[in-house]
């Protein structure tokens, strides 16, 4: 019985699909002319702020931050673009208190790949940044490993405070993202970043464990990453025309 | 066209949670793993004293920190390193000390140890206490691991006190002076 309906549906819908097929041969056929529209494009700068160190510095009782970003679009689809930021982040596990204080820079350009229609003007773009920051990290205290420490009873604790400061970093970053006009002027936009150490000056006998702007390290190699939450507002400047050339079906 | 700009404001709403949920994910500690080599036991070989090449084993050999066990009789006494086993080398976990400060941990090494849990009162085991100085230093690991400490021997004695008139051990050597690892053997005594 069920195969026995599969079969018929089966052809049926075949059927259907090479009427329709056709009919769309049919409406390729017909003559189009086309249609010249012209939209203004606002050019300017646009600042704004990452919302989500913000909500982070909030709920995190670990962590105070803040990055104000602000790009200039220079032409159709490239946009100078940097973000300058501030972040104190204490780390702390099992091992080892540790605060990082420091502010960063991050300057590069976005491009623009989505293709908008009509008169939006959001992006889906790919971003490129060089970045640097310098900080300070402060070991607050540390525990020493050891295995065998419940042989004397010993828990090791070292209440220190030492201040390692003068420490920068250097990287680039790729950035995925998003930026959308919500309101007149006003964009949200959420971006993924993957950031690769290009150089770090770290203390002697100790590493940087956290790097502002570049987020957390990790053990195993160079890379880091990070995410952004933004609210930006377009300051216009000037405008500029967009040609849009559509085909239409002639009457 | 308002229509799609309010599911796109819906859509960021969204992405806002899911980028501080990850945020907050990728902060996970790491955990220190058990390869890592973090604070070294020191390491203590037993040698022939006459064939001084010669690893020589002793017999029935019960070692434990002076202070935390007292005349063990099985392997489960707290503070028994090694109970009552022909032993070629021994592991000692050394006591942490102030960073820089000279610091002592005492070992008892019993020999024959089945001569005192044997009933027969005309015999018994032998102990000789080894001491051993060293100051201590502070590496940094990882960010899993912390710190560990590596120990500078200063000085290893056996009966320190100088009250043990039956000793079986006859001398002893420092082979390596800086206690970093385990990789290599740190003391040799001589038997």
């Amino acid at each position: 019985m069920k195969t026995q309906y599969m079969y018929t549906s089966f052809i049926k819908s075949s059927i259907l699909l090479l009427l329709f097929s056709t009919m769309v041969m049919a409406q390729e056929e017909k003559k189009t002319v086309k249609d010249t529209l012209i939209y203004k494009q606002k050019y300017g700068l646009r600042l704004g702020a990452d919302i989500s160190k913000l909500a982070r510095t909030f709920f995190d009782d670990n962590y105070t931050g803040f990055e104000v970003m602000g790009d200039y679009r220079l032409t159709k689809r490239i946009y100078l673009a940097g973000e300058i930021g501030n972040e104190e982040y204490t780390l702390e596990n099992e091992v080892l208190s540790n605060t990082t204080k420091g502010s960063y820079f991050r300057g590069g350009i976005d491009l623009n790949f989505y293709k908008n229609w009509l008169d939006m003007e959001n992006m889906i773009y790919v971003g490129f940044r060089g970045a640097a920051s310098t900080f300070s990290q402060t070991l607050n205290s540390y525990e020493i490993y050891n295995v065998y420490n419940q042989y004397w009873n010993q828990q090791f604790t070292v209440e220190e405070g030492t201040e390692y400061s003068g420490l920068t970093a250097i990287w680039a970053e790729i950035i995925i993202g998003i930026k959308a006009e919500l309101f007149n002027n006003f964009y949200a936009g959420i971006n993924a970043q993957l950031k690769g150490l290009i150089t770090e000056t770290a203390p002697n006998d100790y590493e940087n464990l956290y790097i502002p702007g570049f987020n957390r390290t990790y053990d195993s190699g160079r890379f880091g990453v990070g995410f952004g939450f933004n609210l930006s507002y377009l300051v216009p400047i000037f405008k500029k025309d967009k040609v849009v050339v559509q085909e239409k079906e002639k009457e | 066209m308002n229509k799609s700009k309010r599911i796109k404001s819906i859509i960021f709403l969204t992405l806002i949670l899911i980028s501080t949920l990850i945020s907050y994910n990728c902060e996970r500690d790491d955990i220190c793993a058990e390869s890592t080599p973090t604070t070294p036991r020191l390491l203590v070989e037993f040698y022939d004293a006459t064939e001084q090449d010669e690893l020589k084993s002793v017999t029935r050999l019960t070692v434990y920190g002076e202070g935390l066990a007292d005349n063990p009789t099985d392997e489960n006494t707290e503070g028994t390193l090694i109970f009552n086993t022909n032993a070629r080398a021994i592991e000692l976990p050394l006591f942490i000390g102030l960073e820089g400060e000279p610091t002592i941990s005492r070992f008892k090494l019993e020999k024959d140890t089945n001569l005192r849990l044997n009933d027969n009162p005309n015999n018994n085991s032998n102990i000789d206490i080894i001491e051993i100085e060293y100051t201590t230093e502070f590496k940094y690991v990882s960010r899993a691991c912390g710190y560990k400490s590596v120990f500078n021997l200063i000085d290893v004695e056996i009966n320190p006190d100088g009250d043990d008139d039956d000793l079986w051990i006859e001398s002893e050597e420092i082979i390596e002076i800086l206690v970093e690892n385990e990789n290599t053997v740190h003391v040799h005594i001589f038997h």
